[in-house]
């Protein structure tokens, strides 16, 4: 057996965590609260299925790890090897996602969305941390009013959404 | 026959309204503005503009996107010429040759064989779809639940083995897919599947939220992850984008062997775009003579003319399937069937039946996008590579903020960001592990669909699985599954030991 490499333990963590999401729709299908009319196929079955496919793939992907054959990622190769993930990037992101999506119905479309257009931005690099703010601001902004003005989608609305719907009729 | 032309004139009528042209012009815009955008394919393109088709009239809303479908792709094709990162896998063959040629100084012949070649091809293929979808559906009306779930398994097995870098990847993507399927109340039963006491779970896990999510966030995250180490380079655009007479003479048998096999290729479920794109260029390749032979390879226009072509006939011979049997075929056609559901349009063969007027309108509009696609684009190519310069941390935020809003905005629901952000970190992980996502995308989509399939099959045949297996279709599907199942793998032993004896032998000697 090959000695498995650092990015290989990464992709055993993968699809370790794929083969406990099997158990887990194993476990759900199993509690499953059957109809009391006859039905000639069980709800049970498909999941069954799916829970036993999910399974064997992700064994399949430990046995290929394994035997040293861990994924190339895409758009690498080996004149531009793989890096380490660049956690704290990522990290950023996720989080201004997150409080984009914890705040949004309640503080407004606007302020949730200047959050994460600021947070994506800075994670990617921009420098100029106030101007992307204002930008950010401005943007989402403009999206709000021409979704809900021009397009009919309600967003969720604040003070400053009243405002500005104020403004624009 | 005769019937299909007048319904196809009548959708010609219906989409030559000035107020529908005026949406077809609208759909090409924004089709080729988000497609030029890095990063961005066809699939997801249409996912993100789905909210603003939300509030326009059904046959409006499908003219918007069938211009929205051939501007996307046709966008994509430009970034991967000009920046070297195709946003999807058709276009993947296109940046190798193509970004060669403008590097070389010949980005304008390679943008205008890229674009016409793909408005020789869309043509054609537009053509096809035309004659083929409404026989497919008269065929596929006789066809039983059980061939439709022969035709489903099928899907399966040729999207999730035929993609990615190995056959256990696609396979795992898939099963991923059908998981998140599983998610909600069991049709039939109303059993809770997955839902972990989740209200607003009941109603399953939407699609278009999955696709944004796997495409946009997944691909922001998976970028984010490397970006320090990557380097982003426009090459500019010397000239106008313009063929010269040589050039032309080596792109339009390309154009036409590359429609002959994009086609088909969309077809039959052969797993997206992937495979006629590379075939459509090995064929050029080979085909190639004395000094064109020799620039394949660093920039040969035949290998630009070809796999476009074979990429915008794919695109539209997956629209076969898709409106005859309501059975996508690639990611791109997935959303496309989304898309048509959200208007409570079902595709499938009672839709030539029950909305003639629709189809037609689309086949038509299909023709017309593709039109004012070549008549807009190739003359503003300057103001659409404008768009590559803008800063990364800027586009990026952008594409999240129009990635988080068309997750919301279909059901108004946190929950839906909350299944956005897990899927995000789902399609990131994806591409770290080289697991292919489109087969994912088939199996939220077509899972369920399998499910009703089956139980409809053994309902009527109350129990007895031999129903599965009953009649020539099914019967042919499932072998043909085993051969394309089982020979690969034979066949790479076979060779693998005829080496090894090969090679004894020469040592033995």
């Amino acid at each position: 057996m090959n000695k498995v490499s650092q990015a290989g333990k990464g992709e055993l963590v993968f699809a370790g965590a794929l083969f406990l999401v099997s158990l887990v729709v194993f476990w759900d299908t199993h509690g499953l609260v059957l109809p009391t009319n006859n039905t000639v196929v069980s709800p049970r079955t498909f999941p069954y299925v799916v829970a036993s496919l999910l399974m064997i793939a992700s064994i399949g992907i430990a046995i290929e790890v394994f035997r040293g054959r861990a994924a190339t990622p895409e758009g690498t190769n080996s004149d531009f090897p793989f890096q380490k993930a660049d956690l704290k990037t990522m990290l950023i992101i996720i989080t201004a996602i997150g409080i984009h999506t914890f705040l949004l119905e309640k503080i407004g479309y606007i302020i949730a969305a200047t959050i994460s257009f600021w947070g994506v931005a800075y994670a990617f690099g921009a420098k100029k941390i106030i101007k992307i703010g204002i930008f950010a601001f401005f943007f989402s902004s403009l999206v709000f009013f021409s979704f809900t003005n021009l397009l009919d989608i309600q967003l969720p609305n604040w003070i400053i959404e009243d405002l500005i719907s104020k403004v624009g009729s | 026959m005769v019937d299909n032309f007048e319904y196809l004139l009548d959708g010609f009528a219906a989409a030559f309204i000035f107020s529908n042209l005026i949406y077809g012009f609208i759909g090409t815009f924004l089709g080729t503005l988000v497609g030029v955008l890095p990063g961005i394919g066809p699939a997801l393109a249409i996912g993100l503009l789905l909210p603003i088709t939300l509030t326009v009239q059904p046959t409006q809303a499908l003219i918007m996107f069938a211009a929205i479908y051939y501007g996307a792709m046709y966008g994509g094709s430009t970034t991967s010429i000009l920046l070297n990162t195709p946003g999807e896998s058709g276009s993947v063959i296109t940046a190798v040759e193509g970004n060669k040629m403008a590097r070389a100084g010949r980005a304008g012949a390679a943008l205008a064989t890229a674009a016409i070649g793909s408005f020789v091809a869309g043509t054609i293929a537009t053509l096809l779809l035309a004659m083929a979808a409404p026989e497919l559906a008269e065929i596929a009306l006789t066809v039983q639940p059980a061939g439709f779930l022969a035709l489903i398994i099928t899907a399966f097995a040729t999207v999730g083995t035929l993609l990615g870098s190995s056959r256990i990847r696609g396979i795992l993507s898939l099963a991923v897919g059908l998981t998140v399927g599983l998610v909600g109340a069991d049709l039939q039963s109303g059993s809770l599947r997955l839902t972990f006491g989740n209200r607003a779970a009941i109603d399953g896990i939407e699609t278009v939220t999955v696709i944004v999510a796997l495409f946009a966030l997944g691909e922001i995250l998976y970028l984010a992850s490397r970006f320090r180490h990557e380097k982003w380079k426009v090459i500019p655009v010397g000239g106008r984008a313009m063929m010269n007479k040589r050039d032309f003479k080596r792109s339009w048998k390309p154009w036409l062997r590359g429609t002959a096999i994009g086609f088909p290729l969309g077809v039959i479920p052969a797993g997206g775009s992937e495979v006629p794109t590379f075939l459509s260029y090995a064929v050029e390749n080979n085909l190639a003579k004395g000094e064109n032979k020799r620039e394949f390879g660093n920039g040969a226009i035949e290998g630009v003319a070809g796999p476009e072509a074979a990429n915008n006939a794919n695109a539209a011979g997956a629209l076969v399937p898709l409106l005859a049997l309501g059975l996508p075929t690639s990611a791109t056609a997935a959303v496309v069937l989304v898309a048509f559901q959200s208007y409570s349009i079902q595709p499938g063969p009672l839709l030539f039946m029950t909305n003639p007027e629709l189809v037609w309108a689309l086949i038509a509009s299909l023709f017309i996008g593709n039109t004012l696609l070549l008549i807009l684009n190739l003359p503003f190519i300057r103001f659409w590579v404008k768009l590559l310069y803008i800063p990364r941390p800027y586009l990026y935020a952008g594409i999240a903020t129009f990635a988080l809003l068309g997750a919301y905005a279909l059901n108004n629901s946190i929950f839906d960001l909350q299944i956005a952000l897990a899927v995000g970190v789902v399609g990131y992980l994806f591409r770290r592990f080289a697991v292919p996502i489109t087969p994912m995308v088939i199996g939220v989509i077509l899972g369920p669909l399998a499910e009703l399939y089956y139980k409809r099959a053994l309902q009527i045949s109350q129990g007895d699985h031999g129903v599965l297996l009953d009649g020539p279709l099914t019967k042919s599907l499932y072998i043909m599954l085993i051969l394309l199942i089982f020979i690969p793998p034979i066949y790479s032993h076979l060779r693998k030991n005829g080496k090894r004896n090969s090679k004894a032998n020469i040592d033995g000697r």
